[in-house]
């Protein structure tokens, strides 16, 4: 552990311990110092940027609300980003009951992304579009595990306990997604 | 060699494989032209998924997004105490739901209206006993049955003094008559505690309350003699002692 992070963790430990004794202008420099970070996690699981917005702001609702369970046997990152992931797989069930359908494989092509870009340059429409367009090739039990284990970078025991699924079944949906995501991309780059 | 499985373990990373599994598929890969060139392709795929998720998207007005959070705790905090009692009786409810204590409620409820019931019944009956004895009674006092009428008088004094409820429901008649009955029984018991306290003074002064209090107690009896010695009723009332009652 280098000594920035170190410092860092100091610091948010020492705002958490102020907010959890309801200061809350410690909580709003907690939130200036993860709102990136909650809304990255989101945006890879619900692939839409109003929502990933939404959900952030309820994790961060929720942490408010969950502050004093913290005990600093974790790391915040850690706890928080389990926070985030939870509130993200409830929104993208609310969605999934309100009937929102994915992007449509065709609609992407026909906007003439690229993937030959850097993923960097990016914008997120265009994150969005290019993540969508794997995931619309997978069956919602792939689709959840590789946004979470490859897009959200989450353990596979991490993604174990979220979804309520074992390891080995994680792993078996994990290799299929995988491929087909892989054949999918080199479809893509042989039409070009 | 069995490509079809070591087909499935290059699609997962080392971290994920087992020691064992690594090395079949290093051996694996080092034999099989074309599970290589699959794995090759796939490290491509991975090398894409692995930039994609290290693009961390932007987050767009940065300052409106904390603002927007406290504005949602700050609301959220007036909604709970507004909701306060709403979230008190959901608790209670979630209770009542519950089948053990349901059936508690249900016992409970059936207890009390059985109880209730039970009462009414007896109360009813006692009424009815009562009306049946006025009828008897007023038969007795006809032919000068002076007993049956002080255990009349007994009957409805105890009745009385029991239990309001029960006056409420008897006939009119105990209804006109209960307090004047009452108020002249207590008349008679001071009288007769008076004298058992001063008896040589109540005869020598008082020979007509001695006489009365001598007699059989009867209701025409007590009416008469209450009327005619108001004055002395209350003169002694006033000189009765108070460890005399």
């Amino acid at each position: 552990m280098n000594s920035a992070y170190s410092r860092k963790e100091d610091i948010i430990e020492e705002l958490i311990i102020l907010a959890q004794a309801g200061d809350k202008n410690a909580f709003r420099k907690i939130i200036d110092q993860n709102s990136r970070f909650a809304f990255a996690v989101a945006f890879k699981i619900l692939l839409n940027e109003d929502d990933a917005r939404d959900a952030a702001q309820e994790a961060f609702i929720k942490l408010w609300k969950s502050l004093n369970n913290f005990k600093f046997e974790a790391k915040f990152t850690t706890w928080f980003y389990k926070i985030i992931v939870n509130t993200s797989l409830d929104k993208l069930k609310q969605n999934k009951r309100k009937q929102k359908t994915f992007q449509r494989l065709s609609d992407l092509e026909e906007s003439g992304l690229s993937f030959s870009k850097e993923a960097e340059d990016y914008s997120n429409y265009e994150l969005a579009g290019i993540i969508k367009a794997l995931a619309s090739k997978l069956s919602p039990k792939q689709k959840l595990v590789f946004t979470l284990r490859d897009l959200n970078g989450m353990e596979l025991k991490e993604v174990s306990g979220s979804l309520n699924m074992s390891v080995n079944s994680v792993k078996v949906n994990l290799v299929h997604a995988r491929k087909k995501i892989k054949e999918y991309l080199a479809n893509i780059y042989k039409r070009k | 060699m069995n490509c079809g499985r070591i087909n499935k373990l290059i699609y997962l990373k080392e971290t994920e494989l087992t020691s064992g599994e690594i090395e079949a598929v290093k051996k694996h890969l080092s034999c099989c032209p074309e599970c290589l060139k699959e794995y090759s392709d796939y490290q491509k795929t991975d090398a894409f998924i692995s930039a994609l998720r290290n693009s961390t998207p932007a987050l767009s007005d940065e300052a409106g997004f904390t603002s927007a959070v406290m504005e949602r705790i700050e609301s959220a905090a007036d909604t709970a105490k507004g909701s306060f009692i709403n979230a008190m009786l959901d608790k209670i409810e979630e209770f009542f739901l519950l089948f053990y204590v349901r059936v508690v409620s249900v016992s409970f409820i059936f207890l009390i209206a059985s109880t209730f019931l039970l009462q009414q019944y007896q109360l009813l009956n006692n009424v009815s006993v009562l009306e049946n004895r006025m009828a008897e009674t007023s038969f007795a006092f006809a032919g000068s049955n002076e007993m049956n009428i002080i255990k009349f008088a007994s009957d409805v004094y105890a009745f009385i003094k029991g239990d309001s409820l029960y006056a409420g429901l008897s006939k009119n008649i105990i209804l006109t008559d209960k307090t004047k009955l009452d108020e002249m029984l207590n008349i008679y018991n001071e009288l007769q505690n008076y004298r058992s306290l001063y008896r040589k003074e109540i005869e020598e002064k008082y020979p007509a309350l001695n006489s009365f209090l001598n007699k059989k107690l009867t209701i025409e009896g007590l009416q008469k003699f209450v009327k005619e010695n108001e004055i002395l009723i209350k003169e002694l009332s006033r000189n009765i002692p108070a460890g005399g009652k």
